[in-house]
């Protein structure tokens, strides 16, 4: 027994040697390989191209962009293409590839003015062909390629053939269609009013990429690859795609694009990203994005509300939840589709009705969804609330929730009869035969008998989405109609609701801000395309073709209300939920974020091209690049000039950023523009020009530092003919404390307007008809003054001198950090007036700066290079005070990092060392054995 | 047995099997309900009854020979997979051949299976030798029950703690596996990268398959060891590490053979979990694509060489066995 437990004992040594030279191989090479796999997981260092890593739920499911579905798609195509126009940050057009749209005096057919000089991804010059091929090759037939139909439905057709399959080119000259009408200039005709012109939200793409590609392969086949035939992927968006792409796509790793350098202006951005390469990484499994956010190997995410929630608190991350831009709703979709496989029923708007009355929508958002959202009811959500139609707020609206009523509304339609399943459940069933016409105009009729039961597709991919509808089948039970819902990939769902092979559906929408998108997909227009229930409404798809002609802004909200209303009511789309998009990001890597609720075309999923956010993204620790303030324009608009005399424009704006080169576009409002240069130094242009002809004309000024710039307000100009009896006034303006010349103050007269600014003297001089006049001279920091009853005579001057009374305070303060307590040298220092004015200094070597305000009320933002922005709002200047506002600046977190690579290294190597040492000591001790073991004892004689 | 004659046989039968399989293969997705067309075209022309059908999906049936009869399909389906054409995707990368897609992914899903199978093969046997040998002992105890309780776990559970505690508490494995990286590396950073990623995905296989080589080879050690000829081979005087070496072992590895066999059919399904909870471009992921985007040529594809790789395994292992069992090579 005691040999055998000594055998056993060397043989447990052997074995645990074994696993000791395994430990040790495995730390050693965890050692070895340490650094570089770590790598991926670590933020690029400051010195290394700056990227920007976007986690997605969804996959990037098409390069091509008439086959992309999910929205990091259409994501991606923002990225890479350009649009006819492109959104501000609030949802302002702002032109993109089309510098100007003009509507005729039809506003039937519009022309667009296209920005010259921009290059394809490819090198080639982007052209006004090119604009017009996009839109044609679009317009020619909807039943080869109609994913942007909405966009284009309404286009004139040139009546090609639609056996046609290949792109045709319109005949030169003729109305229809897109045609280049002069180099620059691209002429689109509608088949009436058309407002929403600026709205057109097709890719922008190449013609001689596309040219020779049949409309259907474009829907259908072909994959826009680099690699394909003819090379795809040529865009002129602010990004490019990776060379590579077609394999990281195909293979679904992170999909690069990299900046254009060569990005032409929009908007308020002049220059290319700051950010070198964007990765799109998809997660198939959240809980790894997730920690993918938390570790920084990504830098922000759209997540749902269960891995937004656990993110609550995390140390470095920021989370923003609210409406989403492409106005993102879910709805019951109930099918309209003419077949007789489905239950007729669902013809019946009583029983659609009763189906909305019974669905209680709050509960849905606060049970299910956990409030992260807004009630839903209709087509256009609440971020444009000049299209929101809101039932609550309706008093004609009629299909709130109330189960007596959807009750009492079967009973009275004629459902008033039961049925009993095999679980024992009681359920309606038609009493007698029911005939009525349904929305769609077609005559109906229920057949006695005919049970309230319906199929439900629900999408797998969504556990709200199946609670919604595991909720339905309780609520709907209620009021005696029985919902089979069945779980099913959202694939296998759209091939049921787009076959008709299903009675109901929980789906959803999401498109641009103008209502012509998301109506149309309800109007008769889209049903061999994006129209999902078949709905064909003759009084709806007027209305709907009426909004898109009313030129009135007030018509076209109470007929875009009218449409939704008439859907809402309808009961086809019981739409229930306006779901929050749930973002997060990582605050210790890029600045600008900024906030994604009150400037909601920010967020990531604004994809309508040149998203302000990836232009305003600076990776911390390298300079930050600061704007120029918006400018202002001296004097008081409006003023009248006479044709062809010279007048003289003052603006002033400020770039806190030292050694930059500033330039100042003024902009006639005639199609010219001076553009003159300076440095940062300068705080203000002057310039001044003639119009040949009489008008009115709107000056503007655009202050840009190369890569960020700001415009002023419109400064409107009446020219008018030059009458005789002209006469002049003449004098100065000083300051009345110190007589000194007040440069640039404004001197206007009343009535007429005529109007000029002072010259570097305080002099002015203004040419107007022979009157009696009120003039006003106004200057900042110093009080306004008139005088009245000036006389002015032909061909005679008046002298009429001004002492304005100073009216300025101050704001001043120190720029400090955090830690430390220390100055901060060149912090910028941002005041902005409640009046829309903004002001810029920097701060001094001790982080002084002081600032000479008119009185009021003003915010001031402090921002430096490596600390987090500080905002303080509210602070009253008073004449004659000084209001101090200081500013205790938090320094950047670093970016997270993992246990030290020398710590890591060093705990191994001790553990190695252990290891080894017992290794050896066993060894030892094991052979040491063994020589005893095998020893031949000789027995003594 | 003549050896070469026995190959020659195993391999016939492979054939025969693998076409099968492919026949099966064929019919299977002949079978299923659904028309590939309106996978292709789930919107707008040719589902509407509006405007009634659209050449488009003729156009596309008669592409695909769906026109033709069910023999003529299946004999063209059969000359283009053994010359090794697996067809087109058509929904998940239109028009890209099937090969070309499965061929990246397969390789990744071999490193992955082939590390882990043969890390956790390895740990398996040491573990199953130990409890074996000192069956009903508290080592036999601590080993099977921890051994049976990573099996227990789900794969995806344990790929997650792995991940919450080695990626993100403690960062020293990466969180996800970025192959987009691999085009901007050198060779050698590419083969550690790799090396790296695959630590703790391989940890997540060992953790949850340990128990099917440990406990195979434990029960087949206590079935063993108390037969006469290790009576013998004690009695003899050898020592416990030869006895358990030279005679225990021998015998006790051949079901450890064929689990190993079968057990490589179970990796290839059980690979999907980790591979989408550690983002690795593999078959699995791959499969999960596939089927959620409808590709049946593409999905046909992947099941075809999945299947063919599990007959493959069970052939090495009947080959394996004339080596390993006398009696097989003497049957």
């Amino acid at each position: 027994m005691g040999r055998r437990r000594f055998h056993l004992s060397l043989e447990a040594i052997r074995i645990w040697q074994t696993r000791l030279g395994v430990i040790c191989g495995l730390v050693v090479f965890v050692l070895a390989v340490q650094p570089v796999g770590a790598a991926p997981a670590t933020p690029a260092p400051k010195a290394a191209p700056v990227e920007l890593r976007i986690g997605f739920l969804e996959a990037l499911d098409k390069l091509n962009p008439f086959q992309g579905l999910n929205d990091p798609s259409f994501e991606f195509y923002g990225l890479v293409y350009d649009y006819l126009y492109s959104f501000d940050q609030d949802g302002n057009f702002v032109p993109s590839i089309a510098v100007n749209a003009v509507p005729d005096a039809t506003s039937q057919n519009w022309t667009y003015w296209i920005r010259q000089n921009v290059n394809w991804s490819d090198g080639t010059p982007l052209t006004a062909s090119d604009v017009a091929f996009t839109i044609n090759y679009n317009a020619q037939n909807f039943n080869l390629l109609w994913n942007y139909e909405p966009y284009a439905n309404r286009i004139v057709s040139c009546g090609v053939p639609p056996t046609q399959h290949s792109y045709v080119d319109p005949p030169p000259g003729a109305r229809c269609q897109a045609q280049v009408t002069s180099p620059g200039n691209v002429t689109v005709y509608f088949d009436r009013p058309f407002v929403p012109g600026k709205a057109l939200f097709f890719p922008i793409i190449p013609r001689s990429q596309w040219f020779g590609i049949a409309l259907d392969n474009a829907q259908y086949r072909y994959d826009n690859c680099p690699t394909s035939s003819p090379p795809g992927l040529i865009g002129s968006g602010p990004f490019v795609a990776d060379s590579n792409i077609c394999t990281q796509w195909s293979q679904h790793q992170p999909i690069a694009v990299h900046k254009n350098p060569k990005y032409h202006p929009v908007g308020s951005h002049t220059g290319p990203s700051n950010i070198d390469t964007i990765y799109m990484i998809q997660f198939l499994d959240e809980s790894q994005m997730v920690y993918a956010l938390e570790t920084g190997a990504i830098d922000m995410g759209k997540f749902s509300s269960a891995g937004y929630e656990s993110l609550a608190g995390a140390s470095g991350i920021a989370r923003q939840e609210g409406l989403i831009s492409t106005q993102y709703w879910n709805e019951i979709g109930i099918s309209q589709y003419d077949t007789t496989f489905l239950n007729p029923a669902r013809y019946d708007e009583n029983v659609r009705r009763a189906m909305a009355m019974a669905t209680n929508k709050d509960y849905i958002l606060k049970t299910i969804y956990g409030g992260h959202g807004v009630r839903g009811d209709s087509l256009m959500t609440p971020i444009t609330p000049q299209w929101w139609y809101d039932p609550p707020s309706d008093p004609g609206a009629n299909l709130t929730f109330d189960v007596s009523a959807a009750n009492a509304l079967l009973d009275r339609a004629g459902y008033d009869s039961w049925w009993t399943d095999r679980s024992g459940a009681r359920y309606r069933q038609a009493n007698r035969t029911i005939s009525f016409t349904d929305t769609n105009g077609k005559p109906r009729t229920i057949a006695q008998g005919t049970q309230l039961i319906f199929s439900m597709d629900v999408r797998k991919e969504f556990l709200q989405e199946q609670a919604v509808g595991n909720y339905l089948v309780t609520a709907w039970a209620q009021i005696g109609i029985k919902l089979v819902p069945t779980t099913k990939l959202e694939n296998s769902l759209s091939k049921d609701v787009y076959g008709g092979k299903v009675d109901t559906y929980i789906w959803y929408w999401s498109g641009d801000p103008d209502p012509n998108y998301l109506l149309s997909i309800e109007s008769s227009f889209t049903l061999d395309g994006w129209n999902d229930n078949f709905w064909d409404n003759a009084s709806y798809t007027a209305l709907y073709v009426k909004q898109l002609s009313d030129t009135n802004f007030t018509q076209r909200q109470k007929d875009v209300r009218a449409a939704e209303k008439l859907n809402y009511e309808s009961a086809v789309y019981i739409i229930y939920l306006f779901p929050y998009g749930e973002w997060a990001w990582r605050t210790d890597r890029f600045t600008g974020w900024g906030d994604w609720n009150a400037h909601p075309y920010r967020q990531m999923d604004a994809f309508w091209g040149a998203n302000p956010l990836f232009f305003d993204l600076t990776v911390m620790g390298g300079p930050v690049n600061n704007p120029p303030t918006k400018p202002i324009l001296a004097g008081t608009p409006p003023i009248t000039a006479f044709v062809n005399q010279s007048v003289t424009f003052i603006g002033n704006s400020t770039d806190p950023d030292p050694g930059e080169t500033l330039t100042w576009a003024w902009h006639w409002g005639e199609g010219n523009q001076t553009i003159h240069s300076t440095t940062s130094a300068a705080q203000g242009d002057t310039a001044s020009y003639k119009w040949a002809g009489s008008g009115y004309y709107n000056v503007t000024l655009t202050v840009s530092d190369g890569a960020l710039s700001a415009t002023s307000d419109p400064f409107e100009v009446h020219v008018v003919p030059v009458v005789g009896g002209l006469g002049w006034v003449n004098g100065t303006v000083k300051d009345s404390t110190t007589q000194l010349a007040i440069s640039g103050a404004g001197v206007r007269t009343s009535p007429g307007s005529y109007a000029a600014l002072t010259d570097s003297t305080g002099a002015y001089s203004i040419l107007l008809p022979a009157g009696t006049y009120a003039v006003t001279a106004s200057a900042s920091l110093h009080e306004s003054k008139t005088t009245t009853g000036v006389t002015v005579s032909a061909n005679a001057m008046t002298a009429v001198n001004f002492l304005l009374i100073p009216a300025r305070g101050w704001i001043a303060g120190t720029v400090r950090s955090a830690a430390g307590n220390t100055p901060i040298a060149g912090a910028a220092i941002y005041i902005y007036a409640s009046g829309g004015q903004q002001y810029a200094v920097s701060a001094n070597s001790q982080g002084s700066y002081n600032k000479s305000l008119t009185p009021g009320t003003y915010s001031v933002n402090a921002s430096a290079t490596g600390y987090l922005s500080s905002n303080k709002t509210g602070i009253v200047v008073v004449d004659g005070q000084t209001k101090t506002v200081d500013f205790s600046l938090n320094p950047l977190a670093q970016p997270p990092a993992g246990l030290s690579p020398l710590v890591i290294a060093g705990t191994a190597l001790g553990i190695v060392a252990v290891l080894v040492a017992v290794a050896v000591f066993l060894r030892m001790r094991r052979r040491k054995k063994e020589e005893e073991e095998g020893k031949i004892e000789v027995p003594s004689r | 047995m003549n050896f070469r004659r026995y190959l020659l046989r195993k391999t016939v039968y492979v054939i025969i099997t693998i076409f099968f399989i492919a026949s099966l293969n064929f019919l299977l997705f002949q079978v299923i309900a659904g028309d590939p067309t309106y996978v292709l075209l789930p919107r707008g022309c040719g589902t509407s009854n509006v405007t009634g059908e659209c050449p488009l999906r003729a156009a596309l049936i008669h592409e695909w020979a769906l026109d033709q009869p069910l023999i003529v399909r299946f004999a063209t389906y059969l000359r283009n997979v053994f010359s090794g054409n697996l067809g087109t995707s058509i929904t998940y990368q239109t028009g890209v051949p099937v090969a070309t897609i499965i061929a990246p992914r397969l390789w990744t899903t071999l490193i992955l299976v082939g590390v882990a199978t043969a890390t956790t093969m390895w740990l398996g046997i040491i573990l199953g030798r130990i409890s074996g040998w000192r069956r009903g002992r508290p080592a036999d105890v601590i080993i099977t029950l921890s051994t049976l309780f990573g099996y227990s776990m789900p794969s995806f559970w344990v790929s997650l703690l792995l991940i919450f505690s080695l990626s993100v508490t403690i960062r020293i494995f990466p969180v996800y596996w970025d192959f987009g990286a691999y085009a901007r590396m050198d060779l050698l950073s590419t083969v550690l990268d790799y090396m790296w990623h695959l630590i703790l995905p391989v940890a997540t296989f060992v953790i949850t398959n340990v128990a099917w080589f440990s406990l195979t080879l434990r029960n087949s050690l206590t079935d063993v060891l108390p037969e006469d000829y290790m009576i013998t081979a004690r009695a003899k005087g050898l020592s416990q590490g030869q006895q358990l070496r030279w005679h225990a072992l021998p015998n006790a590895r051949l079901p450890l053979v064929t689990a190993s066999a079968l057990y490589f059919g179970w990796v290839v399904s059980g690979a999907i979990v980790i591979e989408i909870v550690f983002t690795i471009q593999g078959l699995g992921q791959l499969t999960w694509e596939a089927t959620t985007a409808f590709d049946f040529p593409l999905l046909s594809g992947i099941f075809l060489i999945a299947t063919i790789g599990v007959v493959v395994a069970n052939a090495m292992a009947d080959v394996l066995y004339m080596f390993l069992d006398p009696r097989v090579r003497e049957a």
